[in-house]
């Protein structure tokens, strides 16, 4: 009985780690990791955490599950590393268009 | 062997387990529609088009992409696409406002009357097509709760017992919990002549599809909870279905415990346990919201 058991349990570990090999890991995310936190800083530049406190903390957010995630599921990583550097990007625009309504009421004013 | 079979109970319902939250869906035409919302809004403004239609280019095939994994039933990749196309639909947006807004007050070329005029226009016409575009989502609004009334008066005396309700959504019907076996997904039999009158209006109205949601309260585990409410709906979709309703022109949601869209019926709140039944417009378009 034992034996039969201790058989089995080698058997479905086998075959465990057969499935595991079969299922090829997809690479860490790292280029996405780098646009985002590349994009983060460039929204930070531009004065996002003034005029888009909201979509930089999401992009933070998010960039830091993505780094989180990395290893144990690359995919998911790759897509919240994504959502990241869009958030940041959208950031960033929010930003310049503030300064760029900022400059023309300046100009507009005599 | 008694000791075999202790082990390999818990084994199988771990299985089990696995096996049915992979069937368990949730929802997921919210973040779809809103990016279709969002990149139909950022199309809409001429101000993209002339300044930033590649970022709208961008968002569009983010949308494209969300919609092929929605047709493959891959949701987490629908609420990705979805993300990009809405924050790239916004980003759009923003970039043509801060072109427009960087147009020279005055033109060191030509005198300054041209470059203010050129503002004048980019921003008349921008707002020209928002108010063209209010104008249809309004019209299409008025078109859906003409549409849901409609439908209201002719399902109505169908159903006996049970009232057939005018939400912003379309016509809809709520089978309480009392409907069902306590915490199972069975109907009861008092739900048969219900069901009836519904299919039989679907059969009468091949134009209508129709969206069975289920939802729970939030008393006991979350994924009991999903997997009950899911279940449910796929009863009353089967119901029908084998009442002569085309498979294909029905579907079943299970929300669990949560409300995503937002809405219970009027003056429920929070949404009891149950089941709602809710039919299209005369496009087969249901709203999600």
């Amino acid at each position: 009985m034992e034996r039969l058991l201790f058989t089995l349990r080698v058997t479905s570990a086998c075959l465990v780690l057969a499935v595991a090999g079969c299922a090829a890991v997809p690479p860490a995310p790292l280029t996405e990791l780098a646009l985002a936190r590349t994009a983060i800083v460039q929204a930070e530049h531009a004065g996002a955490a003034q005029s888009a406190p909201v979509e930089l903390s999401s992009a933070r957010q998010r960039l830091s599950d993505a780094e989180q995630l990395q290893t144990r599921d690359p995919d998911l990583a790759r897509w919240r590393a994504r959502e990241a550097e869009s958030d940041a990007r959208l950031a960033e625009a929010i930003a310049e268009d503030a300064r760029a309504h900022v400059a023309l009421s300046l100009n507009r004013t005599p | 062997m008694n000791r075999d079979t202790r082990l390999l109970v818990p084994n199988t319902a771990l299985a089990a387990c696995i096996l049915l939250s992979a069937c368990v869906t949730t929802a997921p035409d919210g973040s779809l529609n809103n990016a279709r919302a969002g990149v139909q809004t950022a199309a809409a403004d001429p101000a993209v088009a002339r300044y930033d239609a590649v970022d709208l280019t961008a968002a569009q095939k983010h949308l494209a992409l969300a919609e092929d994994a929605a047709a493959h039933h891959d949701f987490g990749l629908v609420d990705h696409e979805s993300y990009l196309a809405i924050r790239i639909a916004k980003l759009s947006q923003v970039r043509a406002d801060g072109a427009l807004a960087q147009i020279p007050a005055v033109d060191p070329d030509t005198g300054n009357a041209r470059a203010e005029l050129a503002v004048r226009e980019a921003v008349a016409e921008r707002a020209n097509a928002a108010a063209v575009v209010a104008n249809a989502n309004a019209d299409a609004a008025n078109q859906r709760s003409a549409e849901a009334a409609a439908a209201v008066r002719e399902l109505q005396p169908q159903i006996s017992g049970l009232s057939v309700e005018q939400s912003p959504r379309g016509a809809m019907l709520v089978l309480t919990d009392d409907y069902f076996v306590s915490g199972r997904p069975e109907l009861k039999p008092g739900a048969g002549r219900i069901l009836d009158g519904v299919a039989q209006y679907l059969i009468a109205h091949p134009e209508r599809r129709v969206r069975v949601l289920g939802r729970t309260d939030d008393t006991g585990s979350a994924a009991f909870n999903l997997e009950l409410s899911l279940h449910r709906a796929e009863t009353v979709r089967m119901a029908l279905v084998a009442r002569g309703v085309d498979p294909g022109r029905s579907e079943a949601v299970g929300y669990g415990p949560d409300n995503p869209i937002g809405v219970g019926t009027a003056g429920d709140n929070p949404f009891p346990r149950g089941v709602e039944i809710l039919l299209s417009d005369s496009r087969g378009q249901i709203a999600s919201r």
